[in-house]
């Protein structure tokens, strides 16, 4: 038996999963404060006797998410080596920061030294401001990271006691920005994510339960509990990728759909083509921070359940934010579940409670509350079918560098929207119908994403670049390597994938991942100095492919 | 005015013109790390554009393709094209204040017509993207400042006849490096005299240099030529490091001469220093379009003992821009007649080189002495190599022809089809956007 538990912004919910039959669901509140307490209480619901057996359970947290969006950080300075090239001030970093001489190009070369006085008087001004979390991050450190190291070593002599994070031990993705702000977010962040680590870890162990532990990531993979400190910014918007993932056990296999994740403050769109969830091709941006996480493609609308109706300017329209619980529900104003109790979509609390919170809108504009409440939708479904053709727009306008791609594009057009959440069913009903899609919706997809938590598996998408004439391994995740003996001055392609895939195999393992690694995608770049070939550059796209473990196949 | 900058960007990561040759799969590698690792794709103010493909019709309205479409094109160049063409029409729809295809194959060496492949380029990105935009949209005046090394000998060709299309190219002296043209002299044909500019600078020129030619000579001809499009054929093979060629300009001076330019359309060119000049120049530009700060990029080979100019070289520049700013200002009072003579048709023959395919071509062309449009033009051209070599006869109708050079184009054409004295005969029929053959008319 395995258990998946979604901490979302309203709801947790959670799901006791065997044998592709859903046993047990179960929603809670979720507080904010105390998000463990959510979980705990979601467990104890689930696991009825202490004697089943449970092999597995998963975590997709929001904890991330909120301390970055509530800026709830740790003391955290960043010292940055960008050498040449664009003006920093273009720029906006939500830590305080310095700039040190030195420079490394994007081949790895070093093309300016750095100067210890001038890191320890950088690192003192940081220090004056009361930063005690320090990254260090150089512009292309992962393909080369020995300044960030040199940085660092001079900072531990001088300044023994500030937690210090490099650059390229958070991400080896090239993008400088994001990696300073991944860099940052993870030292802003990472005790009170510990903390919450440590205390679920308890809360298990009180509770005899010692199953494998796994934390959800942004693009729908797992981790180890016991790994999670070295990925706890991955965990970001790991909430819509479980609803997505969960949209898939529920679609028969090799589906395309649009899935419509419908809360109480917000709508969260993704797209699964050919049964598999889109990724995003850049890294999460989450309010206004620009992360390296990778991360499936999901758009977030201000439209939701709690979403007030207001008049403006004599028209029918939505606040765009939370306004509190529906009026049906006891609320105190508006809101788009009262549009949807008043037209008889949903049964849920009391009619005459919603209509009764219409009384004012209906005066001020001489409408009854059907007709009120009719153009408030009719304005929420327009909103959301831009936005779905928006979502589908992005992913064909995709850039795309190379001819083959180019001559090989897919044609997908998904015909079905599955609707999930609380609001889905009827909401999803008029988008379906509005742009001539099949409506998918049935009773798991309150749950949906607690489903996707449970079935989620550990996925990789990794980059892995050999450069032959300095024999330098350089790699998405970080790792970096000089003078290897294995790399050869001309490489075949099956050799450089065989040494890709034994590096790769090796990081896997120091994740406690069991898994087959898969090539994607290889190229070779020859690179001519003159007139004649002095090396190569291979890249070798790698990873574990996405495998939600089994369909569900509960009888609706 | 939109407040974004487009970017289309195709490094071809699959093609190349031979493994070793500067136009390989590496050319562009280097500046994408760059680009990726500044985040200059996160600027909310720059979008990214798709590559797309041209269609047959866009490039047979800029080019004829002999023997055939097929022999000259292929999808690398279709795309390259097409690319252009996204970047134009984005601006014309003002999605964009300006946009750069920053693509390869490059194309200003791929003249009217086309046998194949000449200083790395078949078809030419620019031309095609400009003659799409006038027939799609209306625009007439066109200026195209060309800032590769070489010069722009192609799009030269194109638009040497078309009295709405200002063509400006600088690079080093022809006497000194391929295409060996480009010379002052070099000013347009008889319907067109004075819409072609050229300025050959010496090897070794940098940043103050061109700097001083755009000041006094580029920016103020622009500035009365009233352009509806500044279109900027962007090479970078000035910098100080390229491989084959010997200028002396930085990164910041691309910068710099964009910023003073402020093209609407760049369109990428040749630039064949892979690691020490393009990543830094392509990011230089692109701020600049951008209208950010691009002071700070500096390429580690740079010395300051590069950035002045001897003043020799400054003395040299500064007369050539007043004697070229003369013939700019008196080019619509002089007696053409002594120049082209009086005949109807101006007729020229050469001989043109292509290079990289290692082959030459014998032209003639003849222009119709027109003063109300660009003028009927018609090639004869072959292969020269080898006794048996067809000659094909290529029939242009420009794209803002008066009634009677498209009366006479067609008239010609059917005549010709009718003789059967050539391989092959093309109809290039621009105002009606009609493309055809001898096949076409024999069914």
């Amino acid at each position: 038996m395995q258990i998946g538990i979604d901490v979302g912004g309203t709801f947790t919910d959670g799901v006791l999963i065997e044998n592709a039959q859903v046993l047990r669901s179960c929603k809670v509140p979720t507080d904010s404060q105390a998000l463990l307490k959510s979980i705990v209480h979601v467990l104890e619901k689930l696991i009825e006797e202490k004697t089943e057996k449970i092999s597995r359970i998963v975590v997709s947290t929001t904890l991330m998410t909120n301390l970055i969006l509530e800026k709830k950080y740790l003391p955290t300075g960043l010292i940055l080596i960008p050498g040449p090239g664009l003006n920093l001030k273009e720029h906006k970093f939500p830590f305080s920061w310095e700039i040190i001489t030195g420079g490394v190009d994007f081949q790895g070369r070093i093309i300016k030294n750095l100067n210890e006085q001038e890191i320890v008087k950088k690192v003192q001004c940081l220090v004056d401001k009361g930063i005690q979390h320090l990254g260090i991050i150089g512009k292309f450190s992962p393909r080369n990271p020995s300044l960030e190291i040199q940085t660092a070593e001079i900072v531990n002599r001088h300044f023994p006691t500030l937690e210090v994070k490099l650059g390229h031990q958070v991400t080896g993705q090239l993008n400088f920005i994001r990696r300073a702000m991944g860099t940052g977010l993870y030292l802003a962040t990472y005790k009170t994510f510990a903390q919450f680590i440590a205390s679920l870890k308890n809360a298990l162990k009180e509770r005899d339960i010692t199953c494998p532990v796994f934390i959800l990531k942004a693009d729908g993979g797992v981790i180890p509990i016991d790994k999670i400190m070295n990925f706890t910014i991955d965990t970001v918007l790991s909430g819509p990728a479980a609803s997505s993932f969960g949209a898939k056990s529920l679609l028969p296999e090799k589906t395309s759909a649009f899935v419509m994740d419908i809360g109480g403050t917000t709508t969260d769109f993704s797209l699964i083509l050919d049964g598999n969830p889109l990724l995003a091709s850049r890294g999460v941006k989450i309010s206004d921070v620009y992360t390296p996480v990778r991360s499936l493609a999901i758009h977030s609308l201000p439209i939701g359940g709690d979403t007030g109706i207001e008049i403006k300017n004599n028209q029918v329209t939505l606040t765009f934010k939370r306004e509190g619980p529906p009026a049906c529900c006891g609320g105190n104003t508006p809101t788009l579940t009262d549009c949807m109790r008043i037209l008889n979509l949903t049964d849920l609390g009391d009619e005459n409670k919603a209509r009764l919170s219409f009384q004012s809108l209906s005066s001020k504009l001489d409408l009854s509350a059907e007709i009120i409440a009719q153009q408030a939708l009719d304005k929420a479904v327009e909103l959301i079918t831009q936005e779905i053709n928006y979502i589908f727009k992005q992913w064909q306008e995709e850039p795309l560098y190379r001819i083959w791609q180019l001559l090989n594009e897919k044609n997908i057009k998904p015909r079905n929207l599955i609707s999930i959440g609380g609001p889905g069913k009827p909401l999803g009903e008029l988008v379906s119908k509005k742009m001539n899609l099949t409506h998918i919706n049935h009773p798991l997809c309150q749950v949906a994403n607690a489903i996707g938590a449970a079935l989620a598996s550990p996925t990789y998408e990794e980059t892995i670049r050999i450069n032959t004439e300095k024999r330098e391994i350089s790699s998405s995740w970080g790792y970096f390597s000089k003078n290897s003996r294995q790399i050869k001055g001309k490489m075949s392609a099956e050799e450089a994938a065989g040494l890709a895939l034994q590096i790769f195999k090796k990081y896997l393992q120091e994740n406690g991942v069991e898994a087959q690694p898969e090539i994607y995608h290889q190229e070779v770049f020859n690179m001519v100095r003159g007139w004649s070939t002095t090396g190569q550059i291979h890249e070798i796209k790698l990873g574990v492919p996405v495998q939600v473990t089994g369909l569900i196949n509960n009888k609706e | 005015m939109s407040k974004y900058t487009g970017l289309v960007f195709f490094p071809a990561f699959d093609w190349a013109i031979s493994p070793t040759h500067p136009e390989r799969e590496e050319r562009l590698l280097y500046t994408r790390d760059q680009l990726l690792e500044e985040g200059v794709l996160d600027f909310p103010d720059i979008i990214e554009y798709k590559a797309k493909f041209a269609d047959k019709q866009d490039i047979l309205r800029t080019h004829f393709c002999l023997p055939s479409f097929e022999n000259v094109i292929t999808d690398a160049h279709l795309i390259a094209a097409g690319s252009a063409i996204l970047i134009g029409e984005a601006w014309h729809h003002r999605e964009i204040k300006n946009g750069f295809a920053l693509v390869r194959p490059p194309g200003h060496h791929a003249m009217h017509v086309t046998h194949g492949n000449r200083g790395f380029c078949n078809i030419n990105n620019e031309a095609i993207m400009i003659e799409y935009l006038r027939k799609k949209f209306g625009y007439r005046k066109i200026a195209i400042v060309d800032t590769d090394v070489h010069h722009g000998d192609g799009t030269q060709d194109i638009f040497y006849h078309d009295p709405d299309v200002l063509f400006i190219s600088l690079h080093q002296d022809g006497r000194t490096l391929f295409p060996g043209s480009g010379f002052i002299n070099e000013l347009g044909g008889p319907n067109a005299y004075g819409k072609t500019l050229n300025i050959p600078l010496l090897p070794g020129t940098g940043d103050q240099g061109i700097n001083y030619v755009f000041d006094n000579l580029i920016l103020p001809v622009l500035e009365e030529f009233k352009p509806e499009i500044i279109i900027n054929s962007a090479g970078q093979d000035n910098h100080f490091t390229d491989p084959l060629a010997n200028m002396k300009v930085t990164a910041f001076g691309y910068g710099s001469i964009t910023k003073k330019l402020n093209p609407d359309i760049m369109v990428l060119e040749g630039g064949y220093a892979v690691e020490t000049a393009l990543p830094y120049v392509n990011l230089a530009i692109t701020l600049a379009l951008a209208g950010k700060d691009f002071s700070q990029i500096q390429e580690p080979q740079l010395k300051e003992s590069m950035l002045k100019e001897t003043s020799e070289n400054m003395e040299y520049i500064k007369k050539l821009c007043e004697k070229l700013y003369l013939i700019w200002q008196n080019h619509t009072n002089i007696d053409l007649t002594k120049i082209f003579g009086k005949d109807d048709y101006y007729t020229t023959n050469r001989q043109i080189f292509y290079d990289t395919d290692y082959f030459i071509v014998e032209q003639e062309e003849a222009v119709r002495r027109c003063s109300d449009c660009g003028g009927l033009i018609i090639f004869k051209s072959r292969r020269k190599e080898g006794r048996k070599n067809p000659t094909f006869l290529c029939i242009s109708i420009p794209i803002y022809a008066c009634p009677r050079c498209q009366q006479e184009g067609k008239d010609r054409f059917l005549q010709e089809c009718r003789n059967n004295n050539f391989e092959q005969v093309f109809l290039q029929n621009k105002p009606e956007d009609t493309y055809l053959t001898k096949d076409d008319y024999y069914g």
